[in-house]
């Protein structure tokens, strides 16, 4: 059965029909979808949503974490609209470019921490981990160290929807049995969750145990094998786990400590939602060899994501392929 | 962003919105309000001294959202919790009217839920 096709404004009973007999969600619940079908949003300005049938709400959600400079500003559809009218694509493969190419990369350097001076950009938050993890190999081989490819993360963990990005995030509720993942190369370790916390261990005590647990994998599978650990500064759709002090610190320093990269999944926390453009350095001290960044990077308005590099894996990369 | 200092507002409206949130603390139902500034969520319990979490049935952070939909907020089921990432720009009387809306919801739920036979506490 199908919904009709009504290309000129369709109400909002015939949208929600088109969308509940059509469109497949992420994350659907297929049972209660079937009959109840979804709310349409039709207008946003600021934090409010307005529905297809004119009620309003206030968005506390962000939209999904990434509304962050508020919906309805004509300034961005109009630079948007511009930008389309000028060039709506050339691309950017080997030694082409394009002036906001140029531009966004020279201002996304400028405003990561350190020496993340190199930018890669993406369609989306996914696609930026997915390149990061694919990084690791290519670095460490530059370095002379292929075996070092394994990537750790940490159970609670939401990296994305690419076949890598959900093998290396772990959410419970994510790793259903219908969905394959990737395990090979793959570690996971402890939430570091203070409030589900083992019982009779102080919060001190619960970071130390974390820190070891990373240790002893380390042990375990050996620092020639594991090339990166990647981290969301606090763990977004994991459920808003602020780790205990001092641990995203630490942890970096077990990184450095084993030439392992230390990679920021920022998707969430860049661009202002703890006040900073980037949390790593700001909000935990840490510097970072990548960011992934998407979502407040453009505010929802169109599709983009990053990977900024560090200058160090540039000029190994760029060593290796020197010749 | 730079322009209308966007992250100085997000650091000062979102101290507001830690500070207003964790009142909510004081609920039966809620166990943690954690996060930092616009990255807050609130932890459903059926016990706060075990930290023991309500069966699946309940489906308490839906119900939740749910009712908080129907007084004009959207906040995000997640599992147990629900979720709020509000945009940078949004204002201390908006705050307050996410933290009050919230807290209906969340009394309103665990009237029902206590009516239901759930065991809370």
């Amino acid at each position: 059965m199908t919904a009709a096709f009504k290309p000129n404004s369709p109400s909002p009973v015939e949208l929600w029909e088109m969308d509940r007999t059509h469109s497949l969600h992420p994350w659907t619940n297929f049972g209660p979808f079937a009959a109840e079908g979804a709310l349409v949003i039709s207008r946003g300005e600021g934090c409010c949503l307005w529905d297809a049938e004119g009620r309003q709400y206030l968005d506390a959600v962000g939209g999904l974490w990434c509304t962050n400079i508020g919906l309805g500003r004509k300034e961005m559809a109009q630079a948007i609209a511009d930008q389309a009218e000028r060039l709506a694509f050339s691309n950017t493969f080997v030694d082409m470019t394009n002036d906001p190419t140029a531009r966004l990369s020279a201002k996304l350097a400028s405003l990561a921490p350190g020496d993340l001076n190199r930018v890669m950009f993406t369609t989306g938050g996914s696609t930026a981990v997915d390149t990061a993890v694919r990084t690791i190999s290519y670095y460490q081989t530059c370095m002379g160290r292929p075996e070092k490819t394994h990537v750790v993360a940490r159970d609670y963990s939401y990296h994305g929807s690419t076949y890598l990005a959900q093998s290396v995030g772990k959410r419970p509720g994510d790793r259903v049995p219908e969905f394959r993942y990737k395990e090979t190369g793959i570690h996971h370790l402890s939430v570091p969750n203070p409030y589900r916390r083992p019982e009779g261990m102080t919060e001190a005590e619960f970071c130390d145990w974390l820190i070891a647990e990373f240790e002893t994998l380390i042990d375990r599978v050996g620092a020639d094998r594991i090339g990166g650990f990647i981290a969301e500064p606090i763990q977004a759709s994991g459920g808003v786990i602020v780790p205990p002090e001092g641990y995203l610190k630490r942890m970096w320093e077990v990184c450095q400590n084993h030439d392992i990269l230390f990679i920021a999944d920022e998707v969430v926390t860049s661009f202002g939602r703890l006040g900073h453009w980037f949390a790593s350095w700001d909000e935990f001290g840490v510097q970072p060899d990548m960011i992934c960044t998407a979502k407040g990077l453009t505010s929802g308005y169109v599709p983009l994501g990053a990977l900024i590099l560090s200058d160090r894996i540039w000029e190994a990369m760029a060593a290796d392929g020197a010749a | 962003m730079e322009r209308e200092d966007l992250m100085g507002h997000a650091a000062r409206v979102g101290s507001y919105f830690e500070m207003r949130l964790a009142t909510l603390e004081a609920l039966p139902l809620v166990g943690q309000v954690r996060g930092r500034k616009l990255m807050m969520c609130v932890e459903n319990v059926a016990d706060k001294v075990t930290k023991r979490v309500l069966p699946d049935e309940a489906n308490e952070s839906k119900r939740i959202s749910n009712a908080a939909e129907a007084m004009g907020l959207m906040v995000r089921p997640l599992g147990h919790l629900n979720v709020m990432s509000p945009p940078l720009v949004i204002t201390e009387a908006e705050v307050d009217f996410v933290v009050d809306t919230l807290d209906r919801a969340i009394r309103q739920v665990t009237d029902e839920l206590v009516r239901e036979g759930f065991a809370l506490g």
